[in-house]
């Protein structure tokens, strides 16, 4: 009885950030390394935190991206998917600011870390390999919105 | 002994390589094209030319233009110039889609500070229309954060980010 409430008191204390946003992707600009971006204009994201508040925990990342379709928000024929999960952590510090709150992701596959600049509990802005913030486009950005 | 010593070295070195493995390099993180069909603004008046596609309802509220639930995004052209003998801001010209095509031009400048972050730089707008105004977050050189009347951060959604992005324009031809 006490470990069932125990899980019960764990589980009840989870709780998620879901963060979506539409980026720019092509040939240079691969957001995930493991993208096959050779025909590609932009990705959409939604990547799950678990307890942000906390400062570490799990995360999901989602993402679907291709080409446009022109007048629409869709991706033809349904784009190519990505998946990755694993845990994150807060680090500290971005280039030209010390003090910046950054989320890092560490995939459980051990691919590639993903870091975002953490402007509050609600916007993060991916960042580049010198922790820099990754430039968009005039059509997308590199900013995830919370949901 | 030795054949595992060097295999432990071999897969620390890969385990450790895979850490350093980033995202996007430096060098490929860099302002992309952007067309245009006007004339190109350059010379060293010049500070930057930004654009983005924020949220319409949003901004069109702030600035009391009605805009009707069809207009899901605006499409803005921000150009910022200096003084090129001090780097001062001086004037601005925004292309945004609450007004048309019809180009606005005001004074920009910069203050320090914002509610969460004593340090932040802002890029304030002063349209030349009475009460208008609007005011960004700078995040570096070359990605601007459009704040709200408050001067708080907006929040986007799947398809819209209320961010600026310093792009190139280069010359369409029609």
């Amino acid at each position: 009885m006490g470990i069932f409430l125990s899980i019960l008191f764990a589980l009840l204390n989870m709780s998620s950030t879901t963060f979506v946003g539409s980026t720019p992707c092509g040939k240079n600009i691969k957001p995930i390394r493991s993208m096959d971006t050779s025909d590609c204009e932009f990705a959409k994201w939604t990547l799950v935190i678990d307890d942000l508040e906390k400062g570490f925990g799990k995360f999901k990342l989602h993402c679907v991206y291709g080409m446009t379709v022109p007048g629409t928000p869709n991706i033809r024929n349904g784009g190519s998917v990505c998946d990755l999960q694993g845990s994150w952590a807060l680090e500290t510090g971005i280039a030209g600011f010390a003090g910046a709150q950054v989320i890092r992701l560490d995939p459980d596959n051990g691919a590639e870390k993903i870091r975002f600049l953490k402007l509050n509990e609600k916007l993060i802005h991916l960042l580049d390999s010198e922790k820099r913030l990754m430039i968009g486009t005039s059509a997308w950005s590199f900013t995830l919105n919370a949901r | 002994m030795k054949v595992g010593l060097v295999s432990f070295i071999f897969s620390f070195a890969i385990l450790f390589s895979n850490q350093t493995i980033a995202q996007v390099l430096t060098k490929d993180n860099i302002p992309q094209e952007s067309i245009t069909y006007q004339e190109s603004p350059t010379g060293p008046t010049l500070y930057g030319v930004f654009e983005g596609r924020p949220l319409c309802q949003e901004m069109a509220s702030q600035v009391n233009v009605d805009m009707t639930s069809a207009c899901t995004h605006l499409k803005w052209r921000l150009i910022l110039y200096v003084d090129p003998a001090t780097g001062k801001p001086t004037t601005f010209t925004s292309y945004m889609g609450l007004y048309g095509r019809t180009p606005h031009k005001g004074n920009w400048s910069v203050k320090k500070g914002s509610p969460y972050d004593k340090d932040a730089t802002l890029i304030v707008l002063d349209f030349d229309k009475p009460a208008e105004s609007f005011t960004l977050m700078k995040g570096d050189d070359n990605v601007l954060f459009i704040l709200d009347q408050h001067n708080q951060f907006r929040v986007g959604d799947m398809n819209f980010s209320y961010t600026l992005n310093r792009v190139k324009l280069v010359k369409g031809e029609r």
